[in-house]
Parts: C-alpha cells; sequence; structure tokens
C-alpha cells in the first residue's frame, strides 16, 4: 500500500535515506541539522515512523554493513527502497506543484526558478 | 541511570512486536542522544523531557493502531495517521471544566498525589543521590582490586606492593594495574603550621585508568614510584583554590607534606577528587625490592578494563594468577584470592545498593495508598456521574472515548499533584541535604532535584493516573445504559461498588501498616540510641585526634613520652577535670580481637571467641566520670618493659568468671590484621562497668582495655574533661600541643556528645523520614477509610431508613456499620504485617540491632491503626444511626 502523501517526518527520513544508507541516531542527527532544528525526531517517534514506513515498504533493511572498523553490531542500518524513491519524488514534485501555484498567486514571493 | 530508566519505562509502554523489531535499537538512540545532550546548559533535561513525553505518545500511537488492525478497520493509510491532537484537547477542556466544578475531590485527590508523589520522588533523589556514578569517563569499566581469603574469614583486605607487581608482571587483561591508599597529610608551607588535608598515596598510572589529565603542569612519572625518586606532590583543585588563591605560577613551589619537602607539579581538574574525596596526591611507591613476601604497606588496586574485555573475562584471569601465586608462595598466599569488582561497587557494595533500593520500594507503598486513595474517590464520584456517562453512551460516546476522558482527568490531577510533590521533595532533599551531606565523604555523591529525578517524577505521574484511573474509569465506561438510567440509587448499586472500593480500603490500611512498621522500628533503632545510657560523660568532654608523624617520630618509636608529655600539662591546668588519649572514641567504634582464657580449652583460630577492644592511657576512666569497679587503672609504668596488663569490662568478667574473681586471671589476644599476631599472656588488673564502647550499634558485647603504651598506634583520641563549655578548651590545648612540638596538627575537634550525635545523624534522619512517610500513609489510609465508609453510608441510607422504620435500634444499626470497616481493617492489618515481616530484613543494619520482627512495634502500629481505623469507621457510622426514617425515604 502506497500512501497518497507522506507525514513531515517520513519525508524527512526518506530525504536522509535518499542518498545513503544510516543507523538510526544518524538519521535523527541529519533531520535535525538539514531542517536547522525544525524537525526533531525522538528515539520513540523515529522507530514509530520506521516501523510504518518499513511496512508500508518505503524503507528496507540494510543488508549491508558498513566497513567493519566503522560498524556497531548493536545498530542496524536502513536504506530507501524502490518505492520509496517513488513516494518522495511523487512528494517533492507535489511540493513544487504546490509552491508554483502559490507563486502565481502571489502568496510566495522571491525566485521564479 | 537515565538510560535504565528510559529501559525500564520502553519495557513497559510500547507494545510487545514493537518491542522485539526495535526496542533495543530505540534505547540505543536515546543512549545517543542523551550522550550528545551533554555538557549543554539544561540539554539533558530537555532531551528527557522530550524523550518521555513521546515516548509516551508513541505508546498510545503503537497501541492504538495495534488494536484498530485487530478489530480489522484500518481505514487510513499507517504512514499518514496521527493521533488527534483536536481529540485531545476536548478532553482536556472538558477534564479541567470537570475538576473545577468538583473543588473538593479534586483538592483532595491532588492533595493525595502530592503526599504520594512527593515522598517517592524524595526518597528517589536520595537513592539517586547515593548510586550515582563516580566521576570518570566510563566508570562501569574501571575496577578496584583487593584480596580474598576465606580460610581465615577475610574479604575485601588491601593488598601489597608484591601483589601489585605480580599482577602487573601476569595480567593483560586490564589496561594497567594502579594502586592507591587514602589517607590524610599534614600540608604547610616552610615554617608555618600544618593543616590537615585528606589525600592519597596513588602510583603514577592511577590517574591514567581513570582517565584524569591535570589540568595544570603534568602527572606523575613511572619512575616516580621508585624509592629515591625526587619528593613531588599534585594538588586538587580545591587546596590550590583555597589554600594557594589560584597561583598558576604554583608548579615548581616547594610545600610539606608530613614534613617531607615536595615540588608541586600538577594541579588535577575542578571536581576532581580521588578515590573518595581526596584533594592532594603523592606517588605510592611501589618497589618490592628489600620488602620481605606478606608484609609492607597495604594498598588497593586500580585498573581499567581492556577495550573488548568484559569483567568476568578478567576475573577469570586474576583467578588464574592467584592460583599461581598461592603455588608459587605457599607460605604467604595461601587461600588468597584476588577480589575484583567495579570502583562504583567497591565504594557502594551491592548489599548496601539493595538497601537503598528497599528504602524506595518502600516509601513507593505512600504512593500506592495514595493512588488507592484517588482510586476509591474517583469511584465515588464515578458513581454519582454514572448518568452523566449512560447518556453520553447513548447518545453514541464509544466506550474509549469514556474512559480516554476520565483517564485524562486522573492525568491532570495527577500532573498538579505531581508538581505539588516534586516541590515537596525538593525541600526534603534541601533539607536532607543540609543535615547529613557533609557527613558523606565522597565527592560525587550530591543529593538534589535532578534531570533524573524530574524523568523519574514524570513517569510515576503517568504510572499514578494508569494506577488510580484505569479501574474507575473501566468501572464507569461499562455500565448497562438502562440499568443505570433505572436505578434509583444514583447508579452505586448497578457498579457494584461495594467490593472493589473495599478492597482498595484493605490496600490501603496493608501499606501503611508495612510502612508504619518499618518506621516505627528504624525510630525505635534511634531512639534506643539517644535514651539508652552510654554509661559515661559527654557533654562536658572534648574530643579530638592526634597523629605523630613519621620525622620526628619514627616508626616503632615508643610515642608514650609525648603522650604522657601533653597530658600532664594539660593537667596542670585548674580548668580541667581530665584528660586521657585513647586508640578509639567511645561510644563511637572499638576495635575487634579474638581471644583466649587461659585454662579454658584452645579453639581453632577461626572459633575464638570475639570481644571489643580499645586502648586506653592512664586517667582515661578518671576523664569518662567512670570509677573501676575493682581492681585498679593503668598507670604510667604499664608499658612495654613491664608485663602485659589488660581490663576488662563485667560483661566479660560475667561471660567467663560469672561469681568469681576476674582480677589476677590471664587472657592471650589474637590480631590477624596486625603483625604482631598474638600477644603473650596478659594479667586481668581492673574490672569497668559496662560502657557503650562503640555505642549502641549492634548488640553490646563483652570488651577488654589495654594500655596505650602497649600497643604502636600512631593517631590517637586526645579526651579533655573540662566545665561546661569544652570546645572552650580548644585555645588551651592547641597552645600546650604547640609547647611540645608545632608540627603536630588537632583536627576534628569536637566535644564527645557531638561527635557521637553526628556518628548516628544518617540513621536518625532516615528514622525521622521514614516516620514522616508512615504518619502520611496512615493519614491517607484513614481518610481513605473514611471516605469509603461515609460513601457506604449514604448509599444505603435508603436501606437503613427502611431498616429503622421496621423497628431496628440504633445500636444494631451502628454495629452493622462499624463492623463492616472493621473487618476491612483486621485483613488490612494481617496483609501489613506479613508485608512487614517480608520488608524489614532487608533493612539491614539502618535498623540498629532492633529486630525486624520486633514484637513491641508491630503491637503498637496495629493497634495505633486499629484506633485510627475504628474511629474513621465510627463517625460515618454513628451518622447512619442519626437519619431519619422518613427524611431518607423522603429524599429519593
Amino acid at each position: 500500500m502506497v500512501p497518497t502523501s507522506l507525514s513531515s517526518q517520513a519525508f524527512q527520513i526518506l530525504l536522509s535515506l535518499s542518498d545513503r544508507q544510516l543507523h538510526g541516531y544518524a538519521i535523527i542527527r541529519d533531520v535535525r541539522e538539514r531542517t536547522g532544528g525544525q524537525v526533531k525526531l525522538t528515539a520513540s517517534t523515529l522507530y514509530s515512523a520506521l516501523k510504518r514506513m518499513f511496512e508500508a515498504g518505503l524503507i528496507k533493511e540494510s543488508a549491508k554493513r558498513p566497513v567493519p572498523e566503522l560498524d556497531d553490531e548493536r545498530r542496524r542500518y536502513y536504506a530507501i527502497s524502490a518505492a520509496g524513491k517513488r513516494a518522495l519524488e511523487r512528494e517533492a514534485e507535489r511540493f513544487d506543484r504546490l509552491a508554483a501555484m502559490a507563486r502565481r498567486k502571489g502568496v510566495l514571493r522571491g525566485r521564479t526558478t | 541511570m537515565a538510560v535504565r530508566l528510559f529501559r525500564w519505562v520502553a519495557r513497559f509502554a510500547l507494545p510487545r512486536d514493537f518491542q522485539e523489531r526495535y526496542g533495543a535499537e530505540t534505547v540505543e538512540v536515546f543512549k545517543d542522544a542523551y550522550r550528545d545532550a551533554t555538557g549543554q546548559s539544561f540539554g539533558k533535561t530537555a532531551v528527557i523531557l522530550r524523550e518521555f513525553a513521546m515516548l509516551a505518545a508513541t505508546s498510545v500511537r503503537e497501541r492504538l493502531v495495534g488494536a484498530r488492525r485487530a478489530m480489522g478497520s484500518m481505514t487510513r493509510s499507517s504512514v499518514t495517521m496521527t493521533l488527534n491532537p483536536e481529540g485531545c484537547w476536548r478532553d482536556l477542556r472538558h477534564s479541567v471544566r470537570m475538576l473545577v466544578k468538583n473543588p473538593g475531590i479534586t483538592a483532595l485527590a491532588s492533595l493525595a498525589f502530592a503526599l504520594g508523589i512527593g515522598s517517592t520522588v524524595t526518597m528517589f533523589s536520595i537513592s539517586h543521590g547515593f548510586l550515582r556514578d563516580p566521576p570518570f569517563p566510563e566508570p562501569d569499566r574501571v575496577v578496584s582490586l583487593t584480596r580474598d581469603n576465606f580460610a581465615e574469614n577475610q574479604t575485601n583486605v588491601r593488598i601489597t606492593v608484591h601483589d601489585v607487581s605480580d599482577l602487573r608482571a601476569q595480567q593483560s587483561t586490564l589496561e594497567g594495574v594502579a594502586a592507591f591508599v587514602e589517607t590524610s597529610f599534614d600540608l604547610s608551607g616552610v615554617g608555618d603550621r600544618p593543616e590537615r588535608v585528606l589525600g592519597a598515596y596513588v602510583t603514577a598510572n592511577a590517574f591514567d585508568m581513570l582517565r584524569a589529565r591535570p589540568w595544570l603542569g603534568r602527572g606523575f612519572r613511572d619512575e616516580e614510584e621508585r624509592p629515591g625518586a625526587d619528593p613531588v606532590v599534585i594538588l586538587g583543585h580545591g587546596i590550590w583554590a583555597s589554600r594557594y588563591q589560584q597561583d598558576l605560577a604554583i608548579l615548581g613551589t616547594i610545600v610539606r607534606v608530613n614534613g617531607v619537602q615536595r615540588a608541586v607539579v600538577g594541579v588535577m581538574p575542578e571536581g576532581f577528587r580521588f578515590p573518595y574525596i581526596e584533594d592532594l596526591w603523592i606517588p605510592l611507591e611501589v618497589d618490592p625490592v628489600g620488602v620481605e613476601r606478606g608484609s609492607g604497606r597495604r594498598v588497593r588496586g586500580l585498573g581499567r578494563l581492556r577495550e573488548g574485555v568484559s569483567l568476568d573475562e578478567a576475573r577469570a584471569e586474576f583467578a588464574a594468577i592467584s592460583r599461581r601465586l598461592q603455588d608459587a608462595y605457599p607460605e604467604v598466599n595461601r587461600g588468597v584470592t584476588a577480589r575484583m569488582v567495579t570502583f562504583k561497587d567497591f565504594v557502594v557494595e551491592p548489599e548496601a545498593a539493595l538497601m537503598i533500593h528497599a528504602m524506595v520500594l518502600v516509601v513507593s507503598f505512600v504512593l500506592l495508598v495514595a493512588c488507592a486513595n484517588v482510586a476509591n474517590l474517583l469511584l465515588a464520584r464515578a458513581a454519582a456521574r454514572s448518568r452523566e456517562v449512560a447518556v453520553r453512551t447513548a447518545l453514541g460516546a464509544s466506550r474509549r472515548r469514556v474512559v480516554g476522558q476520565m483517564l485524562m482527568e486522573t492525568s491532570v490531577i495527577a500532573a498538579v499533584g505531581g508538581v505539588l510533590g516534586l516541590l515537596l521533595a525538593h525541600v526534603g532533599v534541601v533539607m536532607f541535604s543540609n543535615t547529613i551531606a557533609d557527613l558523606i565523604p565522597i565527592s560525587w555523591m550530591v543529593f538534589r532535584v535532578d534531570t533524573t529525578v524530574l524523568a523519574f517524577t514524570f513517569v510515576l505521574i503517568l504510572l499514578a493516573s494508569v494506577i488510580a484511573g484505569t479501574l474507575p474509569a473501566w468501572k464507569a465506561s461499562g455500565v448497562d445504559v438502562n440499568e443505570v438510567l433505572k436505578d434509583e440509587s444514583r447508579g452505586a448499586s448497578s457498579l457494584r461498588l461495594g467490593r472493589l472500593s473495599r478492597g482498595l480500603v484493605v490496600g490501603e490500611v496493608a501499606f501503611s501498616c508495612a510502612l508504619l512498621t518499618v518506621a516505627g522500628l528504624m525510630v525505635k533503632g534511634v531512639m534506643g540510641e539517644t535514651v539508652s545510657k552510654l554509661g559515661f560523660a559527654t557533654e562536658d568532654v572534648l574530643a579530638a585526634y592526634i597523629t605523630l608523624r613519621s620525622g620526628g617520630y619514627p616508626a616503632g618509636d615508643d610515642l608514650t613520652p609525648f603522650h604522657r608529655d601533653l597530658l600532664e600539662r594539660l593537667e596542670a591546668h585548674p580548668g580541667v577535670r581530665g584528660a586521657a588519649v585513647s586508640t578509639f572514641l567511645p561510644g563511637l567504634t572499638a576495635g575487634r580481637m579474638s581471644y583466649q582464657v587461659e585454662g579454658e580449652p584452645v579453639e581453632p583460630e577461626a572459633r575464638l571467641p570475639r570481644v571489643l577492644q580499645n586502648d586506653v592511657s592512664p586517667g582515661y576512666f578518671a576523664t569518662l566520670g567512670v570509677t573501676p569497679i575493682a581492681g585498679r587503672e593503668f598507670v604510667w609504668s604499664d608499658d612495654r618493659g613491664s608485663e602485659g596488663v589488660v581490663i576488662v569490662n563485667q560483661r566479660f568478667a560475667d561471660r567467663h568468671f560469672p561469681g568469681d574473681d576476674a582480677l589476677g586471671r590471664r587472657i592471650k589476644i589474637h590480631n590477624i590484621h596486625s603483625l604482631e599476631s598474638e600477644t603473650e599472656w596478659l594479667r586481668i588488673v581492673g574490672l569497668a562497668p559496662d560502657m557503650a564502647m562503640n555505642g549502641n550499634r549492634g548488640p553490646q558485647s563483652a570488651g577488654i582495655y589495654r594500655p596505650l603504651a602497649q600497643s604502636r598506634r600512631r593517631t590517637v583520641r586526645l579526651l579533655v574533661r573540662g566545665p561546661a563549655d569544652p570546645l572552650g578548651l580548644t585555645p588551651l590545648v592547641l597552645a600546650e600541643l604547640a609547647n611540645i612540638d608545632p608540627n603536630v596538627p588537632l583536627y576534628e575537634v569536637a566535644p564527645l556528645d557531638r561527635a557521637i550525635y553526628l556518628n548516628t545523624l544518617p540513621e536518625r534522619t532516615f528514622g525521622v523520614m521514614f516516620a514522616l512517610y508512615g504518619l502520611a500513609g496512615l493519614l491517607l489510609a484513614t481518610v481513605g477509610l473514611y471516605g469509603v465508609l461515609a460513601f457506604s453510608v449514604r448509599r444505603r441510607s435508603k436501606e437503613i431508613g427502611i431498616r429503622m422504620a421496621m423497628g431496628a435500634n440504633s445500636r444494631r444499626i451502628l454495629w452493622l456499620n462499624f463492623k463492616s470497616g472493621l473487618f476491612q481493617v483486621g485483613v488490612g492489618l494481617a496483609v501489613g504485617v506479613g508485608l512487614a515481616a517480608l520488608i524489614s530484613p532487608l533493612m539491614g543494619e539502618i535498623l540498629m540491632g532492633v529486630s525486624p520482627y520486633d514484637p513491641p512495634v508491630y503491637g503498637l502500629v496495629v493497634l495505633a491503626m486499629a484506633v485510627a481505623g475504628a474511629g474513621a469507621t465510627i463517625i460515618p457510622s454513628a451518622r447512619a444511626t442519626r437519619l431519619e426514617p422518613i427524611e431518607t425515604l423522603r429524599a429519593e
């Protein structure tokens, strides 16, 4: 079941995983840094979201491990799935369309690219 | 601590399937976040509050998702589903409105929660303070090394320098073997009067094991462990700041420590103390060459587990090394095994930690009583509101909504109570800290309401809401709409509340009975200490320590001339009524020794009888206002050159020479802790009355006194008896001491009664605290009992009215109600006594020798509770008899 729209947490997590595999705390840090602290995940909300995203087929647990000296066996690494990539792209396009509409109406000023 | 709490809460909060897949990782991530927050102001608090709050929200959400799925009605995408914040907000507003409308019940319930949460949080803050991690990185990997010899009944005794060098040579599981021994030093500049400071001898690698680096200068070098190295010293930040005004040019300065000139080579960072509170360090010489095996200075070992090595692996290796050493040196190492525990367990032994946890457990009973109380209040209200609920249900509110709404009300009450409780706890902890924190000689044991305590309070509020709220909510929401709307007695009977609230009352009575009993035992122990006579003068006696250091007084030297000179000078003053020195302060501590009596069958060493023991100077008994019953006091001629003599107390004489004269008999003393393992035969020259040699801790035992001149102690306690205010003698003692030797410091100067008082202050404090907790529990239980019975009388007023109209007399009505109340109290007391008997033995030494099954205390508590219970029962029962039959029947 692929959802029609993503929650902002799910969107941010997919964005973090879009170009690399990360373990739990690294996701939290990445999201926090990218959003300038606007989206703060906690341990429980992160795994609650990961669980649902996993069940919806948006992410997968990575089979690959990092090089041994960086590895920590207590951590699992998560990667984006093909469906997750599609959902992320669709969501980004949707935002883009929404932003374009807002701009046409003069609600959103600024760059027009 | 916060991590452990998080793990524990997560285990309860999260549903099982979530737990299995993500539980461990969730905790790991929390750990990371918590660690990263260290060092930012409020960072930890923020992380903890956010994590715990979201954990609670996730718990609700995951469970709802699970429930929804089970019902097969999952309509929305699970990724986009969120908790409905509007619904929550509406519930919250409704709750606050309902609570404001019933200010009486709200206030009572909040106060009950405040008492319960306040008591528990206070005790938790204290236990958390005791069980804090030592301030070293990765404290769980720092281990201490001592030795056991079970054959000789020795555990956890210090190791020798030979042990240190043997272990260093053979082990590979630790990063290194360091050693330390804490002591106190005389610190002075060149030419000024010495100051007493706490310090420690440490090996050069000790700071490396702790991952501690000097803030200024350098640490010790390996070669400074060897004899003949340049004498150096490292200062703690505290001494550097207080004595040297934070002089940045301190490095290289020469100071005198115990009379030896040493160069300052480093200053440790602020807050660093080792091993407990010590603030000055000197290299420990570890050179086994020239030291005979089995003798020499005794030290404690220290190490840090190598990366990837577990404590068990290291223990296995050290056990193997111990066996090799036993084979290699059978004469000194027979039966000796290495004992390795984490440094934290070394400081607070697991048994002590268990006792501290037991105290938290006991106090949490106050909270349970409070929860039962609140549950009862809410049940009563639920009955009153059952029509409202029935109407809501009839109009289509789901049961979940109704339960959620009522739980929300309980949470609001619990939150108000929690905030009040936190304030109470803050006051309690500050008082506790002001009273006894200074007496705890361990720097990192700090008592305050910190982030972990806040998190704990938050969890308590959640738990309390669930415990107190679920039952009433469930009961109230599970009503049969038709029944309630038909029911005339305001819904109470259709809820079948009777049995439930009676059960809660039984629980309340049981828990407060257990709590009061434990408190009573502690108070009895403390009272025994205060009331019972010590058997000697204390108010007008000045007590202080004197240590004669090497330098002027080489090891093995006879110190008697110094003692005699000082005492004779003091006694020459008109205000002084007596002066003496002894090894131990009377009423505080005493030595313990094995002995045998001449003419009695010889037992193997381990089975010899033991006595309390003190080494005393001439004039000791006179100074304490005590006259020997028979024989004489010691005189200065009882010295090393003369015959060995001993004075025994009355109990000793009763034990061995009942009805016979003890004078002239001879005993021999065995001391496994000293080189002099067995003395000559000592002749009994005096019989002293029984005095509380080691205070009133534990059972009193037989005791003996030996002449100080025949022992080798370097640190002695000075006792001077003077006029009413003994502290006024201090300048005189200082002056006389300086006349003999200006380099001898006088320290821990206090009136003897004050010293004895301080020594038992922790027990006293805990006794008072537990008595307060017990009273809080009793108050809550009494109010609860009263409330339930009053409610039951009101509920049954119609029945009572009919009975009276039919001719039942008022005595019968009274008895009917009274009986049911007393029955609950009786059952509660029986359960409570059983609980108390289970818990009290865990309290160990805190009871100060009172038996955990002490009949008078149990009897008194049961009696007090029975009286309180009867009182709480009789008032509503009596009210029932005053009901006018006509009135009650009309009221319906």
